[in-house]
């Protein structure tokens, strides 16, 4: 097994370059789960809040600072300059979804029945722009149903009102299967669609380093040279690069573990780790096809970073699959990416386990498994057609 | 002497293929496959109607308040208001469709509507606001009875009506449109890849790294001169690729980036002066092959592009909010959040303060790049 072992020494020395994608990806992962919120409890109903901010120019008025202590209750208020460029920033980082701004004299004006509005600056069509409309026309809408119907009401009274009928809440039941509520895994998610991206980064560098190592002109005449069959000496070079695409998989597959906690262990999440595994196969036959063909370290660099962030621009790693034209999808389609992708959201929102779910999900990792078997295939050819080839 | 150098380091410049892919085409056709992958902003966000369904009972259909309320925002006609696409279906079918996913949730009317869904989320929050507000109307309309009888009819009559108290005000330009940031971190990504160039100027005028830069050693002259001819060489031509990629996205792609083209210019120029003496810096640092410095300039470049948000936006913002020191010391973010001061406010504060740093940062990796070049000497090659 000189072969074999000669290949984990050329790993090592090129070790920097290759775990540098392998860090970046872990410290990413890390922002990513400090940034969403923590799993949605699985036995009561959590409505989500958004995050907005509110500027109160009315501070005199009762009907104002309730309405500001109304949104407070409903929505994650967040504190911010009342400066044109905070405010702007604070949308654009989505700091904030939603700005409030309640006029000078908006409450003296709403209990005399005059038309006066609140002032908003939104993410155009977003949903939590939506939400938060709505908040805020029902509550308007309740004090002037009470306003124009009760003559002369007081203050106190329509205070009383307001927070009484805000209060009522519908009665909302969490419907569970097989005994087991549902865990809300979109962060595991993220975390296995960026997987793609870094195992495509991590292998093609690693393996095709390697191979173009073992491919050198004077290293490779050597080799041929030397006493060990050229089929055994080729099945060495395979089992170096699976063995390393294993590793590579095992530990972020590992990793998962420590970051999302108890949601990390779950059947879903096995079947994201079977996943990730297939996709890894296909990755491992484009390194080894590329590690072949290519002659030239830049060439490599060139072809695999293309490669890299164009399968996942193209297939939704990186740009969510329902956002992209159906045009774009059609060509996506004809990538294993594309598949690996729709494979991960079925699985992380897949929650019972009839036939009916599971079959996508089958049908997606075959697919991918074609493709890895495709490309090995051709880079097989490839390497025979070069071997027998009289030109080394 | 000075001249010579100079037009024929731009040749060499040119004619390097590798360099150019990576500074010129890599970039156009990533700026490509961006237009391809990342539509219209406006739909990235957009609300769909929800999918929920309610159950078809002797509560329902004797509910005639609940019935026009729920239809009121389900039904097709108004479309803009569209909230909910409803399906009436018997208990068993809404298990079914709940469980496969087809629906957020459903309705059942048991002394009341009550909601059943299978997580917390956006959309079950919304169907829950949709029957709070029922609820409450309802409690309105017993409190209104309490007090004035005699206006319940008006109540009644207006219920439908919903008034909006809601002016939207845009602030001084256009809607952020986040799909803009992504072209933001590429044209970043181009000026840090002028890092090439650099590497290769510092690899002509350096004696252990290439024949030519043994041979310019031996010339009497000033190196600092030589370096200096040959390293404005780079820089011009860093110029010209992010001009011709500005060209490419605002004419083939056709992306706004604004009028100030003044200042556009500005930050491709300061942008550039980054890259290229970045990677003067690396060539000077590492003492290894030119593909190894390639390597390490790719890879850092890449980091850099991913921390500005090229390939996922959000990671711009978290980075924004919990390490605000990484934003300021990754120079891909400083020039993209160049590009974001001048498009977005109406001051420049911000966009020079941006164009300081950019600028400190060329001097900065200048100083470096001088200190370990000067005064070397070799005893052997």
């Amino acid at each position: 097994m000189q072969v074999f072992k000669t290949y984990f020494i050329i790993v090592k020395k090129n070790i920097t370059s290759i775990s540098i994608y392998f860090f970046v990806f872990l410290f990413i992962s890390m922002l990513i789960t400090s940034q969403t919120p923590k799993e949605n409890s699985v036995e009561s109903f959590d409505s989500t809040k958004s995050r907005i901010a509110i500027f109160n120019y009315d501070k005199n008025s009762d009907f104002s600072n309730s309405f500001e202590s109304f949104l407070n209750e409903h929505a994650k208020v967040i504190d911010i300059k009342d400066r044109p460029e905070s405010m702007q920033d604070a949308l654009y980082y989505r700091d904030v979804v939603y700005i409030v701004k309640i006029p000078n004299g908006f409450g003296e004006s709403m209990i005399n029945g005059s038309n006066v509005k609140i002032e908003k600056t939104a993410i155009a069509g977003s949903n939590d722009n939506i939400y938060i409309d709505l908040l805020i026309n029902k509550y308007m809408n309740t004090a002037k149903n009470y306003i124009e119907n009760i003559p002369n009401i007081t203050n106190k009274q329509l205070n009383t009102y307001l927070t009484e009928d805000m209060s009522i809440e519908a009665d909302v039941k969490i419907q569970t299967y097989d005994g087991e509520a549902v865990k809300t895994e979109s962060n595991i998610g993220y975390y296995f669609r960026y997987y793609a991206y870094v195992i495509f980064a991590v292998v093609i560098l690693g393996v095709t380093t390697i191979i173009l190592t073992f491919n050198s002109t004077e290293l490779r005449k050597r080799n041929l040279g030397s006493p060990i069959k050229l089929s055994s000496y080729n099945f060495q070079i395979i089992l170096g690069s699976f063995v390393f695409t294993i590793v590579v998989w095992v530990l972020i597959c590992l990793l998962s573990f420590p970051i999302y906690g108890d949601v990390a262990i779950s059947k879903n999440t096995i079947l994201l780790f079977v996943n990730a595994l297939i996709i890894s196969m296909v990755v491992l036959s484009i390194s080894f096809l590329l590690g072949n063909v290519m002659k030239s370290k830049g060439a490599i660099d060139a072809i695999s970073n293309i490669l890299t962030l164009g399968l996942s621009f193209l297939s939704g790693i990186f740009v969510p699959q329902e956002i992209m034209s159906q045009s774009v999808l059609k060509i996506a389609s004809f990538t294993p990416t594309y598949w690996y992708v729709k494979a991960v959201e079925d699985i992380t929102s897949l929650t019972v386990w009839s036939s009916e779910n599971i079959t996508p999900i089958i049908n997606y990792m075959a697919i991918q498994m074609i493709f890895a078997v495709a490309i090995l295939a051709v880079s097989l050819l490839i390497v025979k057609q070069k071997r027998s080839s009289k030109q080394i | 002497m000075f001249l010579h150098i100079f037009l024929n380091r731009l040749k060499c410049l040119i004619r390097d293929k590798q360099v150019m892919f990576w500074t010129l085409m890599f970039p156009i056709l990533l700026a490509t496959m961006f237009k391809m992958a990342i539509p219209d902003v406006v739909n990235l966000e957009k609300f769909e109607p929800i999918d929920i369904a309610v159950i078809n009972n002797v509560e329902y259909q004797n509910n005639i308040a609940f019935n026009s309320a729920l239809s009121s925002v389900s039904s097709k006609e108004s479309s803009s208001d569209l909230m909910f696409n409803t399906k009436i279906v018997n208990e068993e079918e809404a298990k079914e469709l709940l469980k496969n996913n087809k629906i957020s949730g459903y309705i059942i009317l048991n002394d009341g509507p009550k909601i059943v869904v299978k997580e917390s989320g956006f959309k079950q929050t919304i169907l829950k606001q949709f029957i709070n507000e029922y609820l409450q109307v309802t409690s309105q309309y017993h409190n209104i009875l309490e007090s004035n009888p005699a206006s319940i009819q008006n109540f009644i009559s207006e219920l439908g009506s919903s008034e909006s108290y809601i002016k939207e005000v845009s602030s001084n330009n256009d809607a952020p449109n986040s799909s803009v940031s992504y072209y933001y971190a590429l044209i970043a990504m181009t000026c840090l890849y002028g890092a090439m160039h650099g590497m290769k100027e510092v690899l002509s005028v350096q004696a252990n790294q290439s024949p030519q830069g043994a041979r310019v050693s031996l010339a009497p002259t000033n190196k600092l001169k030589v370096f200096a001819s040959s390293i404005l060489a780079a820089t011009v031509i860093q110029i010209l690729i992010i001009l011709i990629l500005l060209t490419y996205l605002r004419f083939a792609l056709n992306l706004d980036f604004g009028n100030q083209i003044g200042y556009i210019i500005l930050t491709a120029v300061c942008g550039s002066l980054v890259g290229v003496s970045f990677g003067a810096m690396v060539g000077s640092i590492i003492k290894g092959k030119e593909g190894l410095k390639i390597s390490i300039i790719v890879s850092f470049t890449m980091l850099f592009s991913f921390l500005s948000g090229m390939m996922w936006l959000d990671i711009k913002y978290i980075i924004a909010n919990k390490v605000p020191i990484l934003s300021y010391i990754n120079p891909a973010n400083v020039i993209s959040d160049a590009f974001y001061a001048l498009y977005y406010y109406d001051t420049y504060t911000r966009f020079f303060t941006n164009i300081g740093v950019l600028c400190v940062f060329s001097i900065i990796f200048y100083l470096i790049t001088f200190f370990i070049m000067r005064r070397q000497k070799y005893a052997s090659i």
